[in-house]
C-alpha cells in the first residue's frame, strides 16, 4: 500500500513539471510580500509585529487562500482533463480511490507549502518595509511562532474549501466550473462576513481563525479540518464509483 | 485455446439508448483482434466497459481469465490501453511521460528505453510532447501502454488522424506485437480497409450488437472474390456460366461470377468460352473488401468497388 501510494504521488509530482505550479507557488507569497512592504513603508500600517502578522494572515485567509485552492485544484485536475488522461490513469491496476487520493495529497501538500511561504513573506515584508522608514520600527519581537500558528490553523480551517474545490475540479471537465465556483464562494464570503452564520460558511472558516472569540476560532478550525477530511473521503469515494466517459 | 478477453451479455444503456446491447466477446490469446464498426456503434463504450471506466448494466468481463468486477486490479495488471487519442502530458518530454508510468507501475527505468526502442522514439525521447506530431504521440501512447509487458493491449482507434505513413507504421507495430512479445492486441477502428490488413480475428459491431465474430478469413469467405470477364458476348458467356452451375450476372461489358473459383476452375471456364468462339478482352479477380462485407452484414447493401 505504501509503495503504491509513493509511486502514485511521485507520478503526480512529475506530471506537474514545467506546469504553472511554480508560478502559483511563488506568485501568491510575492503578492503578500509586496503588499506588506507597501503597507509598512507607507507609515500608516500596523505599528506592531503581531498586528502585521494578523493583517497578512487576514488577506491570505479571506481572499488568497480560496483563490489559491481554486487555481491549484483546477490546475491539477486539468492535467488529466486536458490530456484526456483519466481514461489511462483510472484504467491502471490500482484502485481508483488511490489515484485520486494521490492527487489530493499533492493539493494539500502544495497548499501547506504556499501557506508557509505566505507566512515567511509576511514577516519578510515587515523587515523590508522598515528599511523605507528610517527611525521607525515595528514594535515587539518577530512573531514567528504566531505566524506559523496562524498559518497552520488557517490551513486546517481552510481544508473544507480545498476539498470542495478539489471535488468540483475533478468532477467537471471544464476549467470554468471550478473557477466560477471559487470566485462565487469568495464573493459570497464578502457579503457573509457580517452575518452571524458567516462563521459556518466554508469560504470564511479560515478567516474566522482571527475571530475575537477563541471558542469560535477553535470551532471553525475543527469544522473546517474535520469537514474537509470528511469531504475528501466522501468525494473521492463518489468520484471513484462514477462513470468516467 | 486460451481467451484474453471474454464478455458475457455485456449491456450498457444511456437513458433509452442502448450503447452496448448484449455483447459476448471471445478474444483468443495471441491474436490481433479487430473490433470494427462505424462511429457510434458502441466500440468505445465497450472498451470503457472492458477497462472498468464505466459500469455495465448487465454482464461480466474477464481479462486474461480474471473477473474484472471481482478482482479489478488483478484483471487490469496485465493490460495496457489507449482510449481515444490521448494528448499525454504536453509539458513533459516523451521520456518523462514514460517515467510517470514507471512510477505508477513501479517499473525500472530500463523499461523506458525498451518501449521507446519498440516504437522507434529513442531519438525524440527528450523532446517535449507538445512538439510531437500526431503520429509520434500515438507511438508514445503505444509505448506507454506497453510498459510492464502487458499480456493484453487494448487500443481504441489507434490510427485516427494519422497520415498514410503513420498508419503503415502503426500497422507494422501492431502486427508484430503477438510474435515479438506474445501480446494479444484488441484494436478498435472504423477504418475497415486498414483493419483488414492488420488483424487475424475480428468482431463487427453495429448499434451495440455484434453482427459477426471469428477469424477474418471466415468472414471474408462469406463473400468470395468476384471473377470478372470482359467480353462483348455477355449473354453467351452468361449462358455458359449457368450451364456450368456458376452464380453469374451480366454487367456493363462484363460478366461477373460471384462464386469461389480456384485457378484451375477459372482457366477451365475461360477455355470453355474460347472453345465456343467468344472473344474475351480481359479477365481478373476483384477481392472483396471488408467494407463491402460489413455493409452487407449490417445493412444488406452490396457495394461495388
Amino acid at each position: 500500500m505504501i509503495a503504491m501510494m509513493t509511486g502514485l504521488v511521485r507520478a503526480e509530482l512529475l506530471k506537474l513539471k514545467r506546469s504553472l505550479i511554480v508560478l502559483l507557488i511563488l506568485s501568491i507569497p510575492l503578492m503578500v510580500f509586496l503588499l506588506g512592504v507597501m503597507v509598512v513603508a507607507s507609515g500608516n500600517g500596523p505599528a506592531e509585529w503581531p498586528m502585521l502578522a494578523m493583517s497578512g494572515a487576514a488577506i491570505w485567509s479571506f481572499f488568497l487562500l480560496p483563490m489559491t485552492a481554486t487555481a491549484l485544484t483546477a490546475l491539477v485536475a486539468q492535467l488529466e482533463h486536458g490530456s484526456r488522461g483519466w481514461s489511462y490513469a483510472l484504467a491502471l491496476p490500482h484502485p481508483k480511490w488511490a489515484v485520486l487520493t494521490a492527487k489530493a495529497v499533492i493539493v494539500v501538500a502544495v497548499m501547506a507549502m504556499i501557506s508557509l511561504l505566505v507566512g515567511a513573506a509576511n514577516i519578510a515584508s515587515g523587515i523590508v518595509g522598515e528599511w523605507f522608514l528610517p527611525g521607525k520600527v515595528l514594535q515587539g519581537d518577530l512573531p514567528l511562532g504566531l505566524m506559523v500558528a496562524l498559518m497552520a490553523k488557517m490551513g486546517l480551517a481552510g481544508l473544507l474549501v480545498v476539498a470542495i474545490q478539489f471535488v468540483i475540479a475533478i468532477r467537471y471537465e471544464s476549467f470554468a466550473v471550478p473557477v466560477v465556483f471559487g470566485i462565487a464562494g469568495t464573493f459570497v464570503a464578502v457579503v457573509a462576513t457580517g452575518a452571524k452564520q458567516g462563521l459556518y460558511f466554508p469560504w470564511l472558516m479560515a478567516t474566522n481563525i482571527l475571530n475575537s472569540d477563541p471558542q469560535a476560532a477553535t470551532q471553525v478550525m475543527l469544522m473546517g479540518s474535520i469537514g474537509g477530511l470528511a469531504l475528501f473521503i466522501v468525494g473521492i469515494a463518489w468520484l471513484s464509483r462514477r462513470d468516467w466517459q | 485455446m486460451s481467451i484474453a478477453i471474454q464478455t458475457d451479455g455485456l449491456k450498457r444503456t444511456y437513458g433509452s439508448f442502448r450503447a452496448v446491447d448484449g455483447v459476448d466477446l471471445h478474444v483468443p490469446a495471441g491474436s490481433v483482434f479487430g473490433f470494427l464498426g462505424p462511429n457510434g456503434a458502441g466500440k468505445t463504450t465497450t472498451i470503457r466497459l472492458l477497462l472498468g471506466l464505466i459500469r455495465a448494466d448487465h454482464g461480466r468481463v474477464e481479462l486474461n481469465g480474471i473477473d474484472l468486477t471481482q478482482a479489478r486490479s488483478a484483471a487490469l495488471s496485465g493490460v495496457g490501453a489507449i482510449v481515444e487519442s490521448p494528448s499525454l502530458y504536453p509539458n513533459l518530454t516523451g521520456r518523462e511521460v514514460l517515467r510517470v508510468t514507471a512510477h505508477l507501475l513501479r517499473l525500472k527505468a530500463t523499461e523506458i528505453d525498451r518501449v521507446l526502442s519498440i516504437v522507434d522514439l529513442i531519438d525524440a525521447a527528450n523532446r517535449r510532447v507538445r512538439d510531437y506530431s500526431l503520429g509520434m504521440r500515438q507511438r508514445l501512447a503505444i509505448a506507454r501502454a506497453l510498459m510492464g509487458r502487458p499480456k493484453l493491449l487494448i487500443l481504441d482507434e489507434p490510427t485516427n488522424g494519422l497520415d498514410p505513413a503513420g498508419i503503415a507504421d502503426m500497422r507494422r507495430l501492431i502486427r508484430g506485437l503477438p510474435t515479438a512479445s506474445g501480446t494479444t492486441v484488441f484494436v478498435s477502428s472504423h477504418q475497415l480497409a486498414e483493419m483488414q490488413q492488420m488483424t487475424d480475428h475480428c468482431a463487427l459491431i453495429k448499434s451495440g450488437r455484434l453482427v459477426f465474430q471469428g477469424r477474418l478469413e471466415a468472414l471474408m469467405a462469406q463473400a468470395p472474390a468476384e471473377f470478372l470477364i470482359e467480353t462483348e458476348a455477355g449473354d453467351e458467356v452468361l449462358r455458359i456460366a449457368r450451364k456450368a452451375g456458376l452464380n453469374a450476372e451480366v454487367g456493363a461489358g462484363e460478366v461477373i461470377i460471384r462464386q469461389a473459383m480456384d485457378r484451375r476452375a477459372r482457366a477451365s471456364f475461360l477455355r470453355e468460352i474460347w472453345s465456343e468462339g467468344h472473344a474475351v478482352s480481359g479477365a481478373h479477380l476483384r477481392e472483396t473488401r471488408l467494407e463491402d462485407l460489413f455493409l452487407k452484414l449490417t445493412t444488406g447493401t452490396e457495394v461495388s468497388s
